[in-house]
């Protein structure tokens, strides 16, 4: 929940009242206990104990005296008119970008991580939503074979499996080192990325593989015996590590990725779609349907109906890795399943909206979600609106 | 949630009772988490410019409403810091390695709205009071001194400041002297 929409009633300016009255002493017996029961005891001595120091507040109420809303008003009237005509000068700007297709544009809110989803909630003053929403970060949790759960962001840390490998994190990426690892038995651990997360990882073998929001990868600590074999769930953008003796392979919904040494996507969202984007090298899909071998630049989608092989979308496929969003005639619901995913946000549709329109474009995963949805408005003409972390798409705007 | 009817130029008449109603108050709050007056100033005005472009956005009566502006404000403040780290990242060393707690949000509003309740308790007293304690406490006038400057006998001026103290004391509790206040 975001504070916007917290509701504490009238408790901070009940306890107010009270604790105003307990200090000039002329509160009554039945009032103290209902301070007593309004707030707990710590924050009641900490109040307390301010009101007790005389020149601090003393500054303070001199502080506030100064505030001269007077003054202040003229200047939010100043502050609106100035505002009013940059908006129109970007509505301008975006709209000319719209036609073309692609707008793309960069916003670096801040390199620290936010730990809590409440803290990528934030004020928006720009675009007219009850709040913002920042964009995800790196951030993931590692489940190690013996259970634990660590949680990686930005943080350095470096810890041991029980057979010896050695695991290291720095800012977005965890690295496994096997070399003074033993043992036969391989140790197996799953890295999974929450919504509105992202991370990478690079294994023994110095395969890398960087993960989508809400995805998950089940991987052993060392490549034992002749077979490299990892579970995907979600997205994931492999970089696999030659070596002809030990074929890698994934297993993503049912289906079998084999490949040797190359690079791919894999998007899986869907459990009964999976499509593998294939950049460079060969992979082998193994699926329900058949057998296929891609080339470079095809794609194979496996469903329960088919395997097919086609033409690849690689810009798509890579773009979410690359930082950025890719829609390339896309209908909204696909559309904003991928943002859903990556603000950590839900999505309502509020009345008849059209889900047959394709929408195309580009977008920074930087941005926040209402300079997103700006753009997303621009370009459908549909209605966005934000709350907390629910997102209202409608037709028209609500009055 | 209210309406505000009448259109672009209709909504700041309707939004500035509440502005000059709520204006102070939430800059002292902000000055807790910005720590700097002039910053504190110009997000509260931000948050109006806001409120001002959207109709129907502040919820209607008390408390609702106190609770949405703090909780807005808050936003604010912490989302100005943010942008406010990535700008000093290179300039302040200081900055950098500092890592910021920001104060409970309900505390906060609790003890901005003690101070604001005090606040008007002395705001409120008889203006004669007001004038003989700025004098005597800030200026640093004798008794004498004031009922010549107020033209005024040294008995009333002795009678005045006692009651002065006395509405003090009723307001604000006991031992308060108020030195910055009636500086300012």
């Amino acid at each position: 929940m975001t504070e916007p929409t917290i509701d504490w009633g009238n408790v901070p300016y009940r306890a107010a009242e009270l604790l105003y009255r307990l200090h000039n002493n002329t509160i009554t017996a039945e009032e103290r206990e209902e301070l007593h029961a309004l707030i707990p005891a710590p924050l009641r001595q900490r109040l307390l104990a301010e009101l007790k120091d005389i020149p601090a507040l003393d500054a303070r109420m001199a502080r506030l005296a100064r505030f001269n809303s007077r003054q202040a008003w003229e200047q939010v009237l100043a502050k609106r008119t100035a505002q009013r005509k940059r908006t129109l000068r970007q509505r301008y700007a975006w709209a000319a970008a719209a036609v073309t297709g692609i707008a793309v544009f960069t916003w670096f809110f801040s390199g620290n991580q936010q730990s809590f989803d409440a803290a990528r909630i934030v004020a928006d003053n720009r675009f007219g939503h009850e709040n913002d929403v920042l964009p995800g970060t790196s951030r993931a949790e590692l489940i190690l074979s013996n259970g634990k759960a660590i949680l990686l962001q930005s943080n350095h840390l470096t810890f041991e499996e029980e057979d010896g490998t050695r695991l290291r994190s720095d800012s977005g990426a965890l690295h496994y080192d096997a070399n003074a690892a033993s043992g036969e038995t391989a140790l197996y651990n799953t890295l999974r990325v929450p919504v509105a997360g992202t991370y990478r990882i690079v294994l023994p073998d110095g395969t890398a593989v960087w993960l989508n929001a809400a995805s998950e990868l089940q991987f052993p600590v060392r490549f034992t015996g002749n077979k490299r074999t990892v579970t995907l769930r979600g997205e994931g953008y492999f970089e696999v590590a030659k070596d002809a003796q030990k074929p890698f392979s994934v297993q993503v919904n049912g289906d079998t990725v084999a490949v040797l040494g190359t690079t791919f996507n894999i998007s899986a969202y869907d459990p009964s779609r999976t499509t593998t984007s294939l950049m460079n090298g060969k992979v082998a899909v193994a699926a329900r349907k058949g057998k296929k071998v891609l080339e470079p630049g095809q794609a194979a989608v496996s469903t329960a109906a088919a395997l097919k092989v086609g033409k690849a979308d690689l810009e798509k496929a890579t773009a979410w890795k690359n930082g950025y969003f890719y829609f390339n005639n896309e209908s909204i619901t696909e559309i904003m399943d991928q943002v859903a995913r990556w603000y950590g946000i839900t999505v309502r549709y509020s009345g008849d909206v059209p889900k047959g329109q394709h929408i195309g474009g580009s977008i920074s995963r930087e941005a926040s979600l209402g300079e997103v949805l700006e753009q997303l408005h621009l370009i459908s003409g549909l209605h966005f609106s934000i709350s907390g972390s629910e997102l209202t798409i409608s037709t028209a705007t609500k009055k | 949630m209210v309406k505000f009817p009448g259109g672009y130029d209709a909504l700041p008449t309707a939004v500035e009772p509440l502005f000059h109603q709520y204006y102070p108050r939430l800059c002292e709050f902000a000055v807790r988490y910005l720590q700097d007056e002039a910053l504190a100033e110009d997000v509260v005005q931000d948050v109006f410019v806001m409120i001002c472009e959207k109709s129907g956005i502040l919820p209607e009566g008390e408390p609702a409403r106190k609770n949405y502006l703090y909780a807005v404000v808050r936003n604010a403040c912490l989302n100005r810091l943010r942008h406010l780290k990535v700008v000093h990242r290179h300039q302040d060393e200081q900055l950098r390695g500092q890592s910021f707690a920001p104060p409970e949000i309900l505390e906060t509003i609790i003890s901005t709205e003690m101070v604001a309740a005090m606040e008007a308790a002395v705001a409120s007293l008889p203006e004669g009071c007001a004038s003989i304690l700025r004098k005597s406490y800030v200026e640093g006038l004798s008794n004498t001194e004031i009922a010549e400057v107020l033209n005024i006998s040294i008995h009333t001026v002795k009678s005045q400041k006692q009651r002065a103290l006395l509405l003090l004391r009723e307001r604000l509790g006991p031992g308060f002297v108020l030195l910055l206040y009636f500086l300012r």
